[in-house]
């Protein structure tokens, strides 16, 4: 029996990389996508692991890589849509450029994966395996913070994008979950914190102090990306498992705010910038 | 000076009875149309100027809103209405097709808002109240199958209204969201000719759901004239609801909405077995 594999998308930091590792440990074989050369030295030296080179922007690269895949024959049991960007800037400035990158990488880059991938997942599950999408969107997925608006529009449109694919798949035997993190001890924000343009030079310019100290709050506040690695392993496997999970601490706050009336909701999540 | 509206999509649908409605009420209405003809029962009121421009294209919604700044209009209000809906399984649904629907509902809605601000920020530094409606879905709070691309697009409407409200807080422009069901509009008409996502693969068994699927859609839907009204509310109120679902039994979507997903996944299986959308 060759060893069942899994698809993950961004594999080079954050929750992509803990996720690979814990695959493997769990005796998966790994294919993991990463955008330049560099392949974490973690994840290089595993006999289980196998680097595809693609940006999930461009369909042909993926199409190419996945012939891999196709060529080693092991069956594909799970396709881990993790590749994202965050995007941080009031929707009055924000460069155009800036939020097309947004949607590029985390929703027409999460379908084209699921649009190409889909036919190896149809085939594992017709040699009996229960394949399974897990798309990892966010809290930002269910509730809307200023200045990270286009981030959650992205995410919420995930969460969309997870609802309705599950159902078009159920009479096919593929299930499709979210797991939503809340600030993850991640560098994603890092990477934004330096696109501060949309702020310059404007009426929301007084926020750019702000940015650097909250980046840095989000991050010691986060939770350990092994907990969202546990919980995508139990997407994976479980035999039912949750359709969506929201991974954080205070849990319990988040959902309570995304079921308060919306000038509620406006109050508590522009208390920090008043 | 009178005030004035500026409604994107003013053709057919919601867009057009808006127009009328807000025209009837004493605004004035800048109205977009894409095609050269328009709308001739607008044409004539001389109270309605027609702006030519797609909202895919940023220029051309440039020189529109410079139309209106030349008119020395005070812009009070936008109602992004503008939008396709494109159905299709996210498996087969082409390329071209799903950035289609993210194209107009989601660049289009932002771009025109990035253009209309100033005007806005304007009006309300003049002492108006100024506000923007966004028109969602019943699609942007729950994902009915085959239907996903655009319920990702209106979903991505929901947050932009959030998070836009939140971040125009301290200026005082309102951000609201009118999200109707199934309304008697050809949206879903114009959108069924398009059956080639479903066309020889594995979800061509509902290919002969479509028809009647469009058509309870369109039979159990609420008249453009109502949205219209509520929009108006929106532009108007002092405190509006800043999310209004307008539907009939609107209590249902809402209640399935606060249910698990899988309970959901049963409830659009049974709709979909019953030719229905919700």
């Amino acid at each position: 029996m060759p060893t069942p594999a899994i698809l993950i998308t961004g594999v080079s930091s954050g929750i992509g990389l803990v996720t690979a590792l814990d695959l493997l440990r769990r005796d998966y074989h790994v294919y993991g996508s990463v955008r330049g050369t560099e392949v974490p030295e973690e994840l290089s030296g595993h006999s289980n692991f196998t680097p595809l080179t693609f940006d999930v922007r461009d369909r042909e690269a993926i199409n190419v890589a996945l012939d891999r895949i196709r060529e080693d024959g092991r069956p594909l049991v799970g396709v881990i849509n993790n590749a994202g960007v965050a995007i941080p800037g009031p929707v009055e400035t924000l460069a155009e450029a800036e939020y097309r990158r947004q949607f590029e990488v985390n929703v027409f880059g999460l379908i084209a994966v699921c649009q190409l991938t889909l036919p190896l997942l149809h085939a594992a599950r017709d040699q009996g395996y229960s394949p399974r999408i897990v798309n990892i969107s966010s809290v930002s997925g269910s509730l809307t913070a200023p200045y990270m608006t286009f981030y959650s529009s992205s995410k919420f449109a995930v969460e969309a994008l997870t609802d309705g694919l599950r159902r078009e798949l159920l009479p096919f035997g593929i299930d499709v979950v979210s797991v939503a993190p809340g600030p993850t001890k991640t560098p994603i924000w890092r990477k934004g914190s330096e696109l501060t343009d949309a702020f310059e030079g404007n009426r929301y310019s007084h926020l750019l102090p702000q940015l650097e100290p909250y980046t840095q709050a989000a991050e010691r506040g986060g939770v350990d990306p092994q907990l969202v690695a546990d919980a995508i392993h139990a997407a994976l496997t479980d035999p039912k498992p949750s359709a969506y999970a929201l991974i954080m601490n205070k849990r319990w706050l988040a959902r309570a705010v995304s079921k308060m009336p919306k000038r509620w909701q406006d109050r508590f999540l522009t208390k920090r910038y008043r | 000076m009178q005030d004035s509206i500026l409604i994107t999509g003013v053709s057919s649908g919601i867009g057009l009875a808006t127009a009328k409605d807000l025209l009837h009420r004493g605004f004035r209405v800048y109205g977009s149309v894409r095609r050269g003809a328009g709308e001739t029962q607008l044409r004539e009121h001389p109270a309605f100027t027609a702006l030519q421009f797609d909202v895919r294209d940023r220029e051309a919604i440039r020189a529109g809103i410079q139309r209106i700044r030349d008119d020395g209009a005070r812009l009070v209000g936008l109602v992004n209405n503008a939008g396709v809906a494109i159905s299709g399984p996210v498996e087969t649904v082409s390329e071209e097709e799903y950035r289609r629907q993210f194209e107009v509902n989601v660049y289009g809605l932002v771009a025109v808002c990035q253009e209309a601000l100033p005007l806005l920020h304007e009006a309300r530094e003049a002492g108006f109240r100024a506000r923007i409606v966004n028109i969602g879905s019943v699609s942007g709070y729950l994902t009915s199958p085959f239907t996903t691309i655009y319920s990702a697009s209106k979903f991505a409407v929901e947050a932009l209204t959030d998070g836009l409200r939140r971040e125009l807080l301290p200026f005082g422009i309102d951000v609201i969201s009118v999200a109707p069901g199934p309304v008697k509009t050809p949206i879903w008409r114009k959108g069924r000719e398009q059956t080639a996502a479903f066309e020889n693969n594995r979800y061509s068994n509902m290919l002969n759901k479509l028809g009647p699927y469009t058509e309870a859609a369109e039979a159990d839907g609420v008249a453009p004239e109502i949205v219209a009204e509520v929009i108006y509310r929106a532009l108007t109120d002092e405190r509006p609801d800043p999310a209004v679902l307008v539907m009939k039994k609107g209590w249902i979507a809402k209640l399935l909405r606060l249910t698990p997903k899988r309970f959901q996944d049963k409830f659009f299986t049974k709709r979909l077995a019953e030719n229905r959308r919700y």
